[in-house]
C-alpha cells in the first residue's frame, strides 16, 4: 500500500482523494493546504506543511493537486526529503524556479513527474496514436483554442486546482501548459515561442505560437475567466500534409445527456486524472529510479518561455539549458 | 437602367464565381470576359452566355469590370480601367508590394471612377451583425481578437512568388485583417509572423500564422494557412472572435451549412454545402448599384483599405526575415 500526501486547494484535493480511494494499493497519509473540516471529512490527518507531513508519516509520494508552479514550496520540500512528487504542469513559471527544481530533483533521491492528465485520456491517446500511424502525414499546423475555467469533472478534469493561481497570466499559463504538454508529447520538442496576453474585466486571454524543432507550427489560444463561467469550449485541430484530425467540445460532451446537462461517463478512477494518478503510483512502485529526475521538462520550459515572451514582446528560443 | 459589366481576366479562381453571379443579376448585363488564355476565356464566356474579348475590347464595352487577374497584373489592369473610365472591383491583394499598392491608390485618387476591392466578407451577414453588436458595446473593451481564413492550396500562379507576391501570407491575410479593421475601427500596429512550407512541395509558404496588436492594445492572432485538405468537405473558413471585458462574440461567415454524403458507386464522398446568404452576390449587387449611381459602395473595402492590408502583409514578410515583431508602416 502506497502512502500519499495530497497537497492543494480543497476542491482539487477532494477530486484526487476520490480517485485514490478507488485504487487498492493507495492510501492518503496526510493532507496539506486544506481545512480541518475537510481533513476530518476525508478522514486523514492535516499538516501545516509537506515537511511536517513527511516527518510525521511514512509517505511514499507527494501529490500536488494542481499546477506545481502554484505550490513550489511543497515540491521543494518533497524533493528535499528525497520523496517522489507529482503535479500538473507547469511546475515552474520562471527560469529560476525551473532551474531550482530541476537541480534539486537531479541532485537528490526524489523525482518529479508533471504530465498533463490529458495524456491519460482516451481521446488524446487516440489522436497521438493516429498521428504516430501517419494519419495526417507530417504536422503543418496544430491549433488549440480553449475557454476556461472548467468547473466539474469529465473531460475538463485535467484543470482541477488552477483557480488557485494568483495572477491572470499565471492562470492562463496553467491552462496552456496542458496543451503544451500534449503538443510536445505528440509532435516533439518546441524550439521557439511567441506569445501575447491581455487581461481585463471578465476575461483574460493569451495566444501563443510555437515552432516545433521538427518544423511544424502550433497555436494555442486560451480565454480565462475566474469570475464568470463561459460555456466550456475547446477546439483542437491537427493539420498535416496528408490530412487533418479535429474535435471540439461537442465531440467530448455528447455521450451522455440529461436534458441540457452532460453526464460524466467514466468513473473517476478511470478518467484522465485517475490515469495520471495511477501512473504516479506505478512509477513509485517501480524498482528503478526514473531515467529523468524531472519528467517532462519541456512543457514547463515552454510555459516559462511563454511568460518571458509576453513580458518582453519578442520570440523566445528554447535551448537545452533554459529559455533564452 | 441596366449596366454592362465584365470579368477582366480569368486567372483568379473566383472569376468563374463572379461571372456566374453577374450573369444572373437583373440590373446587369454581362457583356464579356477578357483574358490572355483564349481557350479558357472562350469556355468561361460560353458557359454564361457572354462574349470572349481582349482587355481593351472589354473596357470599350463595359461600364464596370471585376479584375480577376494575377496579383502582379492588377496595376496594369486598374490603369486600363481608369484610362477608360470603367468602374472596377479588384481581387485581393491589391498588389505584390506595398509600394505598388500605394501607386495604385494614388492613381485612383486622381480619378472619380467607382473603385473597390472584390472582397465580399464585409457583406457577410454574420460579420455585419458582429459589427453592429460590437459598435453597440456588447463586448465592452476589446481585449483580444482571433481569426481564421484557411483554405485549400490553390496551385497555379498562386504559388509563383513573382505573380502572387508570396504564398499563403499574400493570399490569406487580406480578408480577416480587413474585416477586423472594419468591425473594430482599429488599425494593425505590429506583426509577428511564423511561416513555413509544410503541406506542399511549393516555392512559397503554406503556413501563415500572424500575431498582431491593434491600435487599442488588443492582441490579434490569425491563421491564414493553406491547411485545408484538398479532400475536405468545404473549401475553408472565415471566422472572427472578439474577446472583450464584458462578452465574447464570434462570427462564422460560412457557418450555415449542411452535409451531402454521396454514395453512388464511385466511392463515398461528403460535401458540406453553404446555404446562407451569399456575400459575393451582395457585393456584386452593390457594385452594380454604384455604377448606376444608386450606391456609394460605402460598405465595400476600398483601395485605401487594401493598401492598409498590403502594409500588414509586407510587415509579416519582414518579420519572417528578421525573426521578430515588426511595426506596420501605416
Amino acid at each position: 500500500m502506497r502512502q500519499i500526501v495530497a497537497v492543494g486547494p480543497e476542491t482539487a484535493v477532494r477530486a484526487h482523494v476520490e480517485r485514490y480511494d478507488r485504487f487498492d494499493d493507495a492510501a492518503i497519509a496526510g493532507l496539506v493546504g486544506v481545512s480541518e473540516a475537510c481533513a476530518d471529512g476525508i478522514g486523514a490527518p492535516r499538516y501545516e506543511s509537506v515537511s511536517d507531513a513527511l516527518r510525521e508519516t511514512d509517505a511514499d509520494g507527494v501529490d500536488v493537486c494542481g499546477p506545481g508552479a502554484v505550490h513550489g514550496d511543497a515540491l521543494r520540500e518533497a524533493l528535499d526529503a528525497g520523496v517522489p512528487a507529482r503535479c500538473d504542469p507547469p511546475f515552474a513559471l520562471d527560469g529560476d524556479a525551473f532551474d531550482g527544481l530541476v537541480s534539486l530533483a537531479s541532485d537528490g533521491e526524489g523525482w518529479l513527474t508533471a504530465y498533463s492528465p490529458h495524456r491519460f485520456s482516451r481521446l488524446y491517446d487516440r489522436l497521438r496514436t493516429d498521428v504516430d500511424a501517419g494519419a495526417i502525414g507530417s504536422i503543418g499546423v496544430a491549433r488549440i483554442k480553449r475557454t476556461a475555467p472548467f468547473d466539474g469533472a469529465g473531460w475538463n478534469s485535467s484543470y482541477a486546482g488552477i483557480s488557485a493561481a494568483a495572477d491572470p497570466v499565471d492562470a492562463l499559463c496553467a491552462v496552456l501548459a496542458h496543451d503544451a504538454d500534449v503538443l510536445e508529447w505528440t509532435f516533439g520538442a518546441v524550439e521557439r515561442v511567441f506569445a501575447r496576453a491581455r487581461s481585463g474585466g471578465r476575461y483574460d486571454h493569451v495566444h501563443a505560437m510555437f515552432a516545433f524543432r521538427e518544423g511544424g507550427r502550433a497555436t494555442i489560444e486560451t480565454t480565462w475567466s475566474d469570475e464568470w463561467t463561459p460555456e466550456p469550449r475547446v477546439d483542437v485541430e491537427y493539420s498535416g500534409n496528408q490530412g487533418r484530425l479535429h474535435f471540439d467540445e461537442h465531440d467530448t460532451l455528447t455521450a451522455l445527456r440529461n436534458g441540457g446537462d452532460h453526464g460524466q461517463v467514466a468513473p473517476p478512477g478511470d478518467d484522465c486524472r485517475g490515469g495520471a494518478l495511477r501512473a504516479f503510483l506505478e512509477r513509485i512502485e517501480g524498482e528503478e529510479r526514473p531515467p529523468s529526475a524531472v519528467d517532462p521538462e519541456g512543457p514547463s520550459r515552454a510555459v516559462v518561455a511563454v511568460r518571458r515572451s509576453v513580458a518582453e514582446g519578442r520570440p523566445v528560443t528554447l535551448t537545452e539549458e533554459g529559455s533564452r | 437602367m441596366t449596366v454592362d459589366v465584365g470579368i477582366c481576366s480569368t486567372d483568379h479562381v473566383n472569376a468563374e464565381v463572379y461571372a456566374a453571379l453577374l450573369s444572373e443579376l437583373p440590373d446587369a448585363n454581362l457583356v464579356g470576359i477578357s483574358g490572355e488564355s483564349r481557350e479558357r476565356v472562350r469556355k468561361q464566356a460560353n458557359s454564361v452566355g457572354a462574349a470572349a474579348m481582349s482587355h481593351q475590347e472589354l473596357m470599350d464595352a463595359a461600364d464596370g469590370v471585376v479584375i480577376c487577374s494575377t496579383n502582379a497584373a492588377h496595376k496594369a489592369l486598374v490603369d486600363l480601367a481608369l484610362r477608360n473610365d470603367v468602374a472596377f472591383l479588384c481581387e485581393k491583394p491589391l498588389a505584390t508590394s506595398l509600394a505598388t499598392a500605394r501607386e495604385i491608390r494614388d492613381r485612383c485618387a486622381e480619378s472619380d471612377v467607382v473603385a473597390g476591392m472584390a472582397m465580399p466578407i464585409r457583406y457577410s451577414r454574420p460579420m455585419r451583425r458582429l459589427k453592429e453588436q460590437y459598435e453597440a458595446g456588447a463586448v465592452g473593451e476589446l481585449i483580444a481578437v482571433s481569426g481564421v481564413n484557411r483554405g485549400r492550396m490553390p496551385g497555379g500562379w498562386f504559388v509563383d512568388p513573382e505573380q502572387a507576391g508570396g504564398g499563403a501570407v499574400a493570399d490569406h491575410t487580406d480578408h480577416i485583417v480587413d474585416i477586423v479593421r472594419w468591425i473594430t475601427g482599429e488599425e494593425i500596429e505590429e506583426v509577428y509572423a511564423e511561416t513555413t512550407t509544410r503541406f506542399y512541395d511549393i516555392p512559397v509558404e503554406d503556413v501563415n500564422l500572424l500575431s498582431m496588436t491593434l491600435s487599442n492594445g488588443a492582441s490579434f492572432i490569425m491563421d491564414g494557412s493553406w491547411s485545408t485538405p484538398q479532400k475536405n468537405s468545404f473549401w475553408g473558413d472565415a471566422d472572427v472572435e472578439l474577446v472583450g471585458t464584458e462578452e465574447t462574440l464570434a462570427a462564422d461567415c460560412f457557418g450555415y451549412r449542411y452535409d451531402h454524403v454521396s454514395d453512388t458507386g464511385h466511392g463515398r464522398h461528403t460535401e458540406s454545402i453553404y446555404w446562407g446568404a451569399d456575400p459575393n452576390n451582395a457585393l456584386l449587387r452593390d457594385f452594380v448599384a454604384a455604377i448606376r449611381g444608386e450606391s456609394t459602395l460605402a460598405a465595400a473595402a476600398t483601395v485605401d483599405d487594401a493598401v492598409r492590408t498590403a502594409a500588414v502583409i509586407e510587415a509579416a514578410y519582414e518579420s519572417v526575415e528578421r525573426g521578430e515583431p515588426v511595426d506596420v508602416d501605416r
